[in-house]
């Protein structure tokens, strides 16, 4: 099975759109805290159709954000709908949903194609409906061959595309993806990735979730950034990497004369702005942020001064950037 | 497809997807087999010993000496009281009266004059026949006088007074000697092993350690497993109402449950009913105790099934709280079987298991009161065992303490048994219902991370 | 290698020997040189120029310390397991296991409670009741109801609940048998937590008692010598028990992964066991059933030693050849299922 890169998606549209007055998804003013740990803090979203990508580093709260959506927590405050229903006090929006969790954990006794059929009945379907449609998203996913193994047989990338299986079933509307990639090989990454896009181009609202900001880009353009529970970015990719270069970011130096230091960096053509801040610290803004640090041992070095510290005060766009700007120079 | 997003479309395809989900999950862990081939083994070891205890013979005791030659004139005492010879005078016999009467063989007078108890409603009745007639012969041996006949002194000659204390709840007796007092110990025996082995094992074996350890190893799990491994978010994303997840899963534990009970028991009642006493070749009759131990099984099965899964499902420590809460039901047990009528009793679940199967075994056995008080009418009449040849004292026919200590007149007194089973059904169905209300309302706030 | 079983230089490469680092062009051209033999070495191979490199510089050094003796390393395990009860830092206990050991304690010395109180108000007839004496001293420790119907099978069954299986599910085994520790020391400190928390609960508190009773009867060195052979005896049947439970319960731990299951199966073992053979008593008056009971074995062995008339009617021996067949399938169960315990997470 060799994917297609040039696969561009032509299944069918969805049979009915989703027109709903209400977005698919919408978070107003949502956070979440267990105990004194914030989950969530004061998120707002609302999302309606295509593929929607949530960045987020470990502990930004994108788990979080998708146990809210699928009913499994409640907001401490604020308010979750899907499809205009709040998932923790009604079970209606699940028919039109399919969530595939970040947890490893299948019913490894079953074979494939008895777990999908068995999610496909729980929605209702009768058994021949739910055989029926259950090997037609087997094969939607490319596990058509492998369907009568056992679960427990499957490899890390067929789990994957399993629950990715059972989780369309229904024919959903609305399909969240907890870190799918994770763990998988290439080979399975490419075909969950087209499955993706497909799925985002058959006028499905689907939303990926994941810490790898390559990954994500080749799924999608639309993001949404978390960081430490808070919204920090959404919208377009590129719009996004364009607004942060415009935006300053600093350096702290923490040396013994910093005025000393800054005569050398005065000149550097990313330097923009020196500001000291203490009798033994600067601040450097720069606009590039990693060729700043790039230069920055050399400059540091030929002024001879002894620097005790380098870092970065602004932490969250430090973050941003670790995505957005990986792999480029 | 579902088109319309009710809940309520496809129920019982759910229902079905769920339960079946269930029992084929049942059916891959080891600990179900494991639980149900111990409780097999269990059965199977006690009814060997019920078989046995069914196919020995009980030595016959001659209770009224009547087979005994006292004055060794060759001539059997019972004899000499039928020919009204002095059976202390070995110079008095039948041999020297007309006919040429010779000597009858003792083992005639063993176990010759039984209970002869029609029993009707009143509170005191006269009762009981003199088969061998050493009290109504108008001058057997030493009791010729109408007060001798009367040794009880109730106004009736030759007869047993047989008063039923409501206080006590029990009969008393009091009999005129001579009158029903060699009954046959091996039949009594053994329809006393056999209703006591059905009301005691139906009660102890398949109400409370079936009914208490199948739920506990099978149905804790239920929920708490799914959460501990991941899983419960399959169950919990679906166009499902938490309750019906619930209902669901038990519904999935008791097609394992029901089934592997109705077959024990059906087993028990085969092996008990071919090996029971009596003329016929199987004891029809203990049909309706045998329902009776199973429909209590059966809610048992559900009310613990309900109450540890919910233990299960509250905390992960719940396991601790099932443990606890079995010890508790262990204990009462113990009490409901000694004392039904102590009112603290009625705080388990398992008392009103027992109740029903002791509310059964009054309306197939009502005469088991009577058997009761026969049983313990025979005092310390017999001395002298004559296979043995060893001195003892019964106070009481054998198996009487075997039927006394599982017998209970069911503890709801005032109620007949039929309402007793009705009541103690409803009881039991109510606390189910209660219990999975109770759960989902909890499984419903219950956050899932 | 090639035919007369020489090691040649792109061999030794592909073997890593002299120091060579091992680039995959190399391990190409081995792996195609597979054939019979008289074929040229040849592949098509990218060599694109992949420079052999190490992922990052590391030396390692093997340790040189010195391994503390082997009674060390098992006290430390010891001591994990027993300080866990009292301190932060140790192998936790959950609280309510804690509180039911508290309250079993207490409880158990509910006998001494009653003599002390008898001795304060002057009753002679309470003391006499609860006072040291044959059947007392039997009773501490063999008594059915409420000790072993109750009081020791729970804190036996939530001591042993968790105790492998735990190790198990979390992994933690993995690090004990990847340190030099030996599995037999390992089952054998672990058990010797278990027959420690309990030895305290039934034999220390039967010591308490007696000597409570020493201290309140006030009476002279006849009476100890008269006494002390009872009281040995009723520690005796204390540990045998002590050992039963450990047994029984780490043979059920061991096997299971979670640890409910081993606490169940303990608690049904005993009292199902005992419940059967009462039902058996009551309706047939054979008491022989009772030989599978634990419990039952250790009391007949019990009654024999501190001489109080028996309750059973078969002989006592036959008790004993049972309970030792009891445990010794228990701990053979135990033993080999730690030593063939597989060192992942399963």
């Amino acid at each position: 099975m060799i994917p297609d890169m040039s696969q561009r998606g032509d299944g069918p549209e969805a049979q009915a759109p989703v027109q709903a007055e209400a977005p698919t998804v919408l978070l107003d003013r949502v956070s979440k805290w267990y105990g004194s740990i914030v989950g969530l803090n004061d998120v707002s979203i609302a999302i309606s159709g295509g593929v929607s990508g949530i960045l987020g580093m470990n502990g930004a709260g994108k788990s979080t954000l998708f146990k809210l959506l699928t009913g499994k927590l409640k907001p401490s405050q604020g308010t979750v709908r899907l499809f205009g229903v709040d998932p923790w006090q009604s079970t209606k929006p699940f028919g039109r949903i399919g969530f595939v969790s970040e947890s490893e954990k299948l019913y490894d006794w079953m074979t494939g194609l008895e777990f999908v059929a068995t999610m496909a009945r729980l929605h209702g379907m009768t058994r021949e409906e739910a055989v029926t449609e259950s090997e037609r998203v087997i094969e939607f996913v490319g596990m058509s061959d492998a369907m009568n193994k056992r679960i427990g047989k499957y490899s890390k990338g067929m789990r994957q595309r399993i629950k990715i299986a059972h989780a369309l079933v229904n024919d959903p509307d609305l399909i969240i993806l907890d870190e799918p990639l994770q763990g998988c090989d290439p080979l399975a990454r490419t075909t969950i990735m087209n499955v993706i896009r497909e799925l985002g181009a058959q006028g499905r609202t689907v939303l990926v979730s994941s810490h790898i900001l390559q990954e994500i880009e080749r799924i999608t353009e639309q993001i949404v950034i978390l960081h430490r529970g808070r919204l920090l970015a959404l919208g377009n990719l590129h719009a996004i990497r364009s607004m942060l270069d415009q935006h300053p970011h600093s350096i702290r130096l923490t040396c013994d004369d910093p005025r000393k230091i800054s005569q050398h960096l005065v000149n550097d053509d990313q330097v923009f702005g020196l500001q000291f801040e203490t009798e033994e610290s600067l601040i450097i803004k720069t606009r590039n942020l990693g060729e700043m640090h790039a230069r920055l041992p050399a400059l540091i070095r030929q002024s001879g001064i002894r620097v005790t510290g380098i870092d970065n005060p602004d932490d969250n766009l430090e973050s941003i950037l670790q995505y957005l700007t990986g792999g480029e120079s | 497809m579902t088109d319309e997003n009710s809940r309520f479309a496809g129920l019982d395809r759910k229902a079905s997807a769920l339960a079946e989900f269930t029992i084929r999950q049942y059916r891959t862990k080891l600990s179900t087999w494991v639980v149900m081939g111990v409780g097999m083994l269990a059965i199977l070891m006690v009814l060997l010993f019920q078989i046995e205890a069914q196919s020995q013979t009980i030595d016959a005791i001659d209770n009224d000496f009547d087979s005994f030659d006292f004055d060794a004139d060759g001539y059997p005492n019972g004899q000499e009281i039928r020919y009204q010879t002095n059976p202390r005078d070995e110079l008095d016999h039948p041999g020297l009266l007309e006919g040429n009467i010779s000597p009858d063989d003792p083992s005639l007078y063993i176990n010759e004059d039984g209970f002869d108890w029609e029993l009707d409603s009143s509170d005191v009745q006269y009762i009981g026949f003199d088969d061998d007639g050493d009290c109504l012969q108008p001058e057997a041996g030493n009791m010729v006088t109408d007060s001798q006949k009367d040794s009880n002194e109730d106004g009736h000659v030759c007869s047993i007074k047989v008063a039923w204390s409501s206080l006590d709840n029990r009969w008393y007796i009091s009999s005129d000697a001579g009158v029903d007092e060699d009954p046959d110990e091996d039949e009594f025996y053994h329809e006393a092993i056999h209703r006591s082995f059905i009301i005691g094992f139906g009660k102890v074996g398949f109400v409370l350690l079936i009914g208490i350890f199948l739920p506990l190893f099978l149905a804790s799990g239920l929920i708490r497993q799914e959460i501990e491994n991941d899983t419960m978010h399959y169950l919990v994303g679906k166009p499902i109402h938490r309750a019906e997840i619930l209902i669901y899963r038990l519904l999935g534990f008791m097609a394992i449950g029901v089934p592997y009970i109705g077959i024990l028991v059906l087993f028990t009642a085969i092996v008990v009913g071919l090996s029971a006493p009596g003329d016929s070749f199987f004891r029809l009759g203990d049909i309706g105790i045998w329902l009776g131990v199973m429909l209590a099984a059966w809610l048992m099965l559900l009310v613990y099934g309900t109450l540890f899964m919910l233990f299960g499902m509250i905390h992960r420590l719940g396991a601790i709280a099932a443990i606890v809460f079995g010890i508790w039901e262990f204990v009462l047990a113990m009490i409901s079987l000694a004392d039904p009528s102590l009112l603290i009793a009625r705080l388990s679940v398992v008392f009103w298991g027992m109740t029903i199967v002791d509310a059964c075994a009054m309306m197939v056995y009502p005469d088991t009161p009577v058997m009761l008080a026969q049983g313990r009418s025979i005092k310390s009449n017999s001395d002298w065992s004559i296979e043995t040849g060893v001195l003892f004292s019964p106070d009481q026919m054998p198996g009487t303490g075997a039927l006394s200590s599982f017998w209970n007149e069911t503890a709801l007194g005032s109620l007949g048994p039929f309402m007793t089973l009705l009541v103690s059904v409803l009881v039991l169905l109510t606390l189910a219902a209660s219990l999975i209300f109770i759960g989902q309302a909890i499984f419903k706030g219950k956050e899932i991370s | 290698m090639n035919e007369d079983g020489e090691v040649g230089d792109i061999d030794a490469e592909f073997l890593g020997e002299e120091g060579k680092a091992v680039s995959g062009a190399s391990r190409m051209e081995a792996a195609y040189g597979s054939g019979d033999g008289d074929d040229d070495l040849t592949a098509q191979v990218a060599k694109t120029g992949v420079v052999a490199g190490t992922i990052f510089d590391t030396t390692y050094r093997p340790w040189r310390g010195e391994l503390n003796p082997r009674w060390m390393r098992n006290w430390s395990i010891l001591r994990h397991h027993l300080l866990g009860f009292v301190k932060k830092g140790h192998r936790p206990w959950s609280i309510w296991m804690k509180l039911a050991l508290f309250g079993c304690l207490i409880g158990s010395m509910g006998d001494l409670a009653m003599a002390f109180l008898g001795t304060v108000i002057g009753d002679t007839d309470l003391y006499r009741l609860f006072g040291a004496s044959r059947g007392n001293l039997y009773g501490h420790v063999l008594g059915f109801f409420p000790r072993n119907a109750l009081c020791f099978p729970l804190i036996a069954a939530l001591l042993i609940g968790g105790m492998i299986s735990e190790d198990r599910r979390h992994g933690t085994s993995a690090i004990y048998f990847s340190r030099p520790i030996e599995r037999r020391d390992y089952t054998a400190m672990k058990f010797l937590t278990v027959a420690i928390v309990l030895s305290i609960l039934i034999v220390g508190t039967l010591a308490i008692y007696y000597l409570g009773d020493i201290l309140l009867r006030g009476e002279g060195w006849s009476w100890l010598l008269d006494t002390f052979p009872m009281f040995l005896a009723a520690a005796l049947a204390g540990f045998l028990l002590v050992f039963t439970y450990t047994s029984i319960g780490l043979a059920l731990s061991s096997v299971s992964q979670g640890r409910f299951f081993p606490a169940v199966a303990f608690l049904a073992i005993f009292l199902v066991s005992k419940l059967l053979a009462f039902l058996i008593w009551q309706l047939f008056e054979r008491s022989v059933i009772y030989l599978i009971s634990p419990y039952d074995c250790i009391a007949h062995l019990g009654q024999t030693m501190l001489g109080i008339s028996s309750s059973y009617d078969h002989p006592w021996t036959w008790s004993l050849v049972s309970i030792l067949i009891i445990n010794a399938i228990a701990l053979y169960v135990l033993t080999s299922r730690v030593s063939s315990m597989e060192v992942t997470r399963e």
